[in-house]
């Protein structure tokens, strides 16, 4: 068909018009997702209080201190350190609206990387949201990268060195947050973030550290917590009393010979000890079939079904899938359970908490329930 | 003629019933406490199920010491040897040990406590997600020489443990891993 | 600086692929250049 200047003029329009179409839905994502700060937060601040450099930049995230007044220990809870892994940030948002500690104090943060909330991982297909039906109507949440944005932290080099360490990765890596510890005041954004974290460790004098992801059905380390030997004997005992509430959870020990996880660096770098717990997130995985919201919901997906029946995963998967209150019930239950036997040595360091749901709860009712 | 078939084959029945609960009997449990302490507890593989046994240990209230990486020499200080069998990359690679190595001190270990008069117990608690071709390397390492098996039932569904244990090796299947303190609790005077 | 650098080269080639598409004699041709138009001018307002 031959083109002219009408044709040229027709299929600019229609360039500039799919243009105006798109535009909301990117920039949409660059809205902060709405945490309410529940009954027991005492303070709302910023990354960059601890650390100067990450104010007013795409890396500053908020920071919900509940302090409870009374002398104690003080834990500190990480979610979206990769913003596509959402029982992370939905468990610790779930902290923020309803935990009220009774000793000691409570710090969360419930969106660690803010630049990867802002936009999706390329060729995944990834929705860019999600929403949960509470008792106050739907809410939506952002469903985001693993890394930080390109357009905030750019260019990628060919190959990714750790600062601290010399270690060399994939130059993608750069941008992954829980590669960058213990991070650096003048690195890349992402290291900058790190730094930041590393610092509210170090001031907070945070004795438990619990830093909260998910991970692909077919990924050996799943439904896992992973520790740092320092934090070895909380992880062995919290690993038996959540047997005995029927939550399988195996135990890793932190390599140190991988430099740059949470797990390795917040425990070398500060006096806390330091854990990782990872649940299965079906949307990540490399079986899945349509990636879409009810994905992310529900983990019901009939390729790792067929996966589960080959004996490819590791843990149990049927038709039922991998739902997301299940996933923020093993992450909060986890938690509370790791909060409650840190102390066990060291009545001192008490933390206490209470207003938190039960795993029970959040699976019959769901974690929309009580958001 | 017939009295005496009858009486053969009554005696006969009864002889294989005999034989059949003697053979149950020692695949079973363990009858009583048969181990003394002080004792030695070490992993064989590296995974962190060792912690969660000397979790279990310490709330028994045994005699011990947890030493993941116990060498051979080691043993003689104690009474009985306990292996915690469960294979993690990571723990070997945070221990830096391969698994030949790694094989090497388990056979090590388990010779010297034969030698010296020390009794061996062998636990697996990691259930069905620890099993896999690294794990059930060093199970068919150290479970063949032990006194006494106690492995977490759900990582037995294919019974490697049973047809390990046969009639020679007495064996506990425990629920979950605090069951299986009960039973490490049992197991010493 | 170089983030400067990179936004004006993305506006410079978006402004040479406006005009491809106007120099096109096919129509397949300008619909690809319509396409490309698309990513580059997200790139170019940091969107994407």
């Amino acid at each position: 068909m031959v083109g002219t200047k009408k044709t040229a003029l027709a299929l600019l329009t229609a360039a500039v018009a799919i243009l105006i179409l798109v535009t909301p839905q990117f920039t949409a994502m660059h809205t902060a997702d709405t945490i309410n700060k529940g009954p027991g937060v005492t303070a709302v601040k910023m990354l960059s209080d601890y650390f100067a450099g990450l104010k007013n930049t795409p890396g500053d995230t908020a920071v919900y201190v509940l302090d409870s007044g009374k002398p104690g220990g003080t834990a500190l809870v990480v979610g979206g350190t990769h913003p596509n892994e959402p029982s992370g940030y939905i468990g610790a948002i779930l902290l923020v609206e309803k935990a009220r500690p009774t000793k000691g104090k409570l710090i969360v943060i419930p969106q660690a990387n803010a630049s990867g909330f802002t936009h999706n991982d390329y060729s995944e297909g990834s929705p860019q949201r999600f929403a949960l039906t509470t008792p106050g109507g739907e809410r939506w949440f952002r469903y985001g990268s693993r890394a930080t944005n390109p357009v905030h932290q750019w260019p990628d080099p060919d190959i990714y060195v750790h600062a601290a360490s010399g270690q060399k990765l994939s130059g993608s890596e750069t941008r992954n947050l829980n590669r960058a510890y213990p991070g650096r005041p003048d690195g890349t954004l992402t290291e900058q973030i790190a730094y930041g974290i590393v610092e509210l460790i170090s001031r907070e004098k945070v004795n438990l550290a619990i830093d909260l992801h998910e991970a692909s059905p077919e990924y050996p380390v799943i439904n896992a917590l992973v520790f740092h030997e320092r934090a070895m004997d909380v992880a062995a005992i919290a690993a038996l009393d959540l047997e005995m509430e029927k939550i399988k959870i195996g135990l890793e020990p932190s390599p140190k010979t991988l430099r740059g996880l949470s797990h390795r660096e917040w425990g070398d770098a500060t006096g806390a000890m330091a854990v990782l717990m990872e649940t299965a997130n079906p949307a990540q995985g490399r079986l899945r079939g349509a990636t879409n919201e009810a994905l992310v919901l529900t983990g019901q997906d009939r390729m790792y079904e067929r996966a589960a029946k080959l004996g490819r995963l590791f843990i149990p998967y049927d038709k039922n899938g991998q739902p997301l209150s299940l996933r923020v019930a093993r992450h909060v239950t986890a938690t509370m359970v790791l909060i409650r036997d840190s102390f066990e040595k060291d009545p001192r360091q008490a933390v206490v908490v209470t207003g938190v749901p039960s795993y029970r709860e959040i699976v019959t009712k769901g974690v929309g329930a009580f958001l | 003629m017939k009295d005496r078939l009858l009486t053969l084959t009554v005696l006969g029945l009864v002889f294989a019933v005999v034989l059949a609960f003697a053979g149950v009997a020692a695949a079973a449990g363990l009858p009583g406490a048969q181990f003394e302490q002080p004792l030695l507890i070490t992993s064989v593989g590296q995974s962190a199920d060792g912690q969660m046994v000397r979790v279990l240990a310490q709330r028994a209230g045994l005699n011990f010491t947890y030493d993941s990486l116990a060498g051979a020499d080691a043993v003689s200080g104690y009474r009985t040897l306990v292996l915690v069998v469960g294979g993690s990359s990571k723990g070997l690679g945070a221990a830096g040990i391969n698994l030949d190595q790694e094989e090497q001190r388990a056979q090590a270990l388990i010779g010297a406590a034969k030698n010296g008069g020390v009794g061996v117990v062998v636990m697996h608690v990691g259930g069905e997600a620890r099993r896999g071709d690294l794990t059930d390397r060093f199970v068919r390492a150290a479970a063949p020489r032990a006194d006494y098996l106690i492995v977490v039932a759900d990582g037995n569904q294919d019974n490697i443990f049973g047809q390990i244990a046969g009639d020679s090796i007495p064996v506990d299947y425990p629920g979950t891993v605090g069951e299986a303190g009960g039973y490490l609790k049992a197991a010493f005077k | 600086m170089i983030t400067v650098v990179y936004r004006l080269i993305v506006v410079v080639v978006a402004v040479l692929v406006v005009w491809e598409l106007f120099s096109q004699k096919e129509i397949k041709w300008q619909a690809n250049a319509a396409l490309v138009l698309i990513p580059l001018v997200l790139r170019a307002f940091m969107l994407v």
